[in-house]
């Protein structure tokens, strides 16, 4: 007797089904395991992601301060720093919002060698990250006494202007020149610049001391940029190009102008091409050319600051006038009738 | 016949795939956690007070942000209280933290201004007063705390 095919085939199946089971639960297994490992990243991802983000700006402030102060360093070694003074300890820190502490560490390796370190501790153990930067010179002692140093006077307290200062009371020009220092514009001055890479910082006494009044009208000190323009904040003033409420800052439309630092005016008109690294503040009115990129501008508009703390080495603060909205305004603001 | 056990490979695919895609649906629900409304609310205020800062500092000219606690909603208003435009719906700044007709998920439980309920930047965009703002969401509670020099929120720990 001869069986049906039929009957074959499903009894093949019924000894097929044992081995497909044990590929079943292989393929089961892997794919809860795959789907696990991607749930799980996918949530430490959006838990930690946020905190990285901190944690990475305040590494990136202290990392900036510590270059700023970086250039501060090698200015007193040129000047004769001693190892061991101002040049050592933990001056730039910060904690970021997370509450990360970042530290910038600066150490004395030798007399004519400093070494400065970043270092950005997190609060969990896997976020610890650390930068280091090192900076070395020759140390050339200074030769020029404190007390020859222009020192102007302020109700809170003399400011003694370090470095090179260059008073400008009148019409001044420069074409075609590297300057550096402090250039401090008197009422009525008028200084051109053409095809100029400054290095240090345009001043005005009402920038320098608000004790000293600002000044007004056609006596606003003006400064005026013709071709080129490089304006890099100096080592005396770290990271203020320009100081001076009660100036005119005007650069024409052919010019190119390049700006690293802070800069304050009463007035700033810039049309032509270049690039603006800094905060601006203006009393008036600002302007900028189409073809002017603002890098990092995008991060909003900063308040004017009563007071810059600059850290350098004689020029301890500057000072700006404060005002005050009276209490009747607030009041006012605060009692008028809003449709919600 | 009988039924045989077990189950096919597809059968189990389909299953793990279906939980899959229950999970995609599941995770962002856990995003109305009451911490999270509270930060989305931190984050709107703080955008009016950078809001307000920005046309005090390009305009010379006061402006400011209200909150009110009784109906809780914030606004960004000019020198004489008058709700200025929000650059993107071009109406009115104001922020209701509740919907029409439903209680609000974040409240405004107090503000505090050096005794005012308005945020006052001057004309150079500097804050007058620094200052409180509590919220309560559900059963929990956050106080944020805002400087002059900073002109952004800062979260303290609840007392009491």
């Amino acid at each position: 007797m001869t069986s049906h095919p039929e009957t074959h085939r499903r009894a093949a199946t019924r000894a097929a089904r044992p081995a497909e089971a044990g590929w079943v639960l292989a393929a089961a297994l892997i794919l809860a395991t795959m789907a696990t490992a991607v749930t799980v990243t996918y949530a430490r991802h959006a838990l930690l992601a946020k905190h990285s983000l901190q944690f990475g700006k305040g590494a990136s402030e202290v990392d900036e301060a510590s270059r700023s102060e970086l250039e501060r360093v090698r200015e007193l070694m040129r000047i004769g720093d001693k190892p061991g003074t101002l040049a050592t300890g933990t001056h730039d820190s910060a904690v970021t919002a997370t509450g990360e502490a970042v530290v910038g560490e600066r150490e004395v390796v030798s007399h004519g060698k400093r070494e400065l370190r970043v270092q950005a501790q997190g609060n969990s153990t896997n976020s610890t990250e650390e930068a280091r930067l090192k900076a070395s010179s020759t140390v050339v002692p200074g030769n020029k006494s404190v007390g020859e140093r222009t020192t102007l006077p302020c109700s809170t307290g003399d400011i003694m202007l370090a470095g090179h200062v260059t008073i400008i009371s009148g019409p001044a020009s420069y074409v075609g020149v590297e300057m550096a220092g402090l250039y401090l514009l008197e009422a009525d001055a008028e200084l051109t610049l053409q095809d100029v890479i400054l290095k240090g910082t345009i001043l005005t006494r009402n920038g320098i001391c608000p004790d000293n009044l600002p000044q007004a009208g056609s006596h606003r000190p003006v400064v005026r940029a013709y071709g080129g323009l490089k304006l890099i904040s100096g080592t005396e003033l770290p990271d203020v190009a320009v100081c001076g409420p009660d100036m005119v800052f005007e650069a024409e439309a052919n010019s190119r102008v390049d700006v690293q630092g802070f800069v304050s005016a009463d007035e700033v008109h810039v049309n032509g091409r270049g690039s603006v690294h800094g905060m601006v503040v203006h009393n008036e009115s600002e302007e900028f050319g189409s073809k002017v990129r603002r890098p990092g501008h995008g991060r909003g508009p900063q308040s004017w600051p009563d007071v810059i703390s600059a850290g350098a080495e004689e020029v301890s603060s500057l000072s700006f006038p404060a005002t005050t909205v009276p209490d009747s305004t607030i009041s006012a603001m605060e009692s008028a009738v809003i449709d919600a | 016949m009988r039924r045989t056990h077990g189950h096919t490979l597809l059968e189990l695919l389909v299953v793990v795939a279906i939980l899959m895609v229950l999970a995609a649906i599941a995770m962002p629900s856990s995003s109305d956690t009451p911490d999270r409304k509270l930060d989305t609310t931190q984050l709107a205020m703080q955008d009016a007070l950078d809001r307000a800062q920005s046309l005090a500092t390009t305009t010379a000219a006061v402006f400011g942000v209200r909150f009110d606690i009784d109906d809780d909603w914030f606004c960004v208003i000019d020198e004489n209280g008058v709700p200025v435009d929000d650059p993107l719906s071009h109406k009115p700044y104001l922020v209701k933290l509740a919907l029409p007709g439903e209680p609000p998920n974040v409240y405004i439980d107090s503000v505090d201004f050096n005794g005012h309920v308005v945020a006052v930047f001057n004309e150079k965009g500097v804050m007058q007063y620094g200052g409180q703002v509590h919220l309560r969401c559900s059963t929990t509670l956050r106080w944020l705390s805002i400087d002059t020099a900073s002109g952004a929120f800062t979260e303290i720990p609840v007392s009491g």
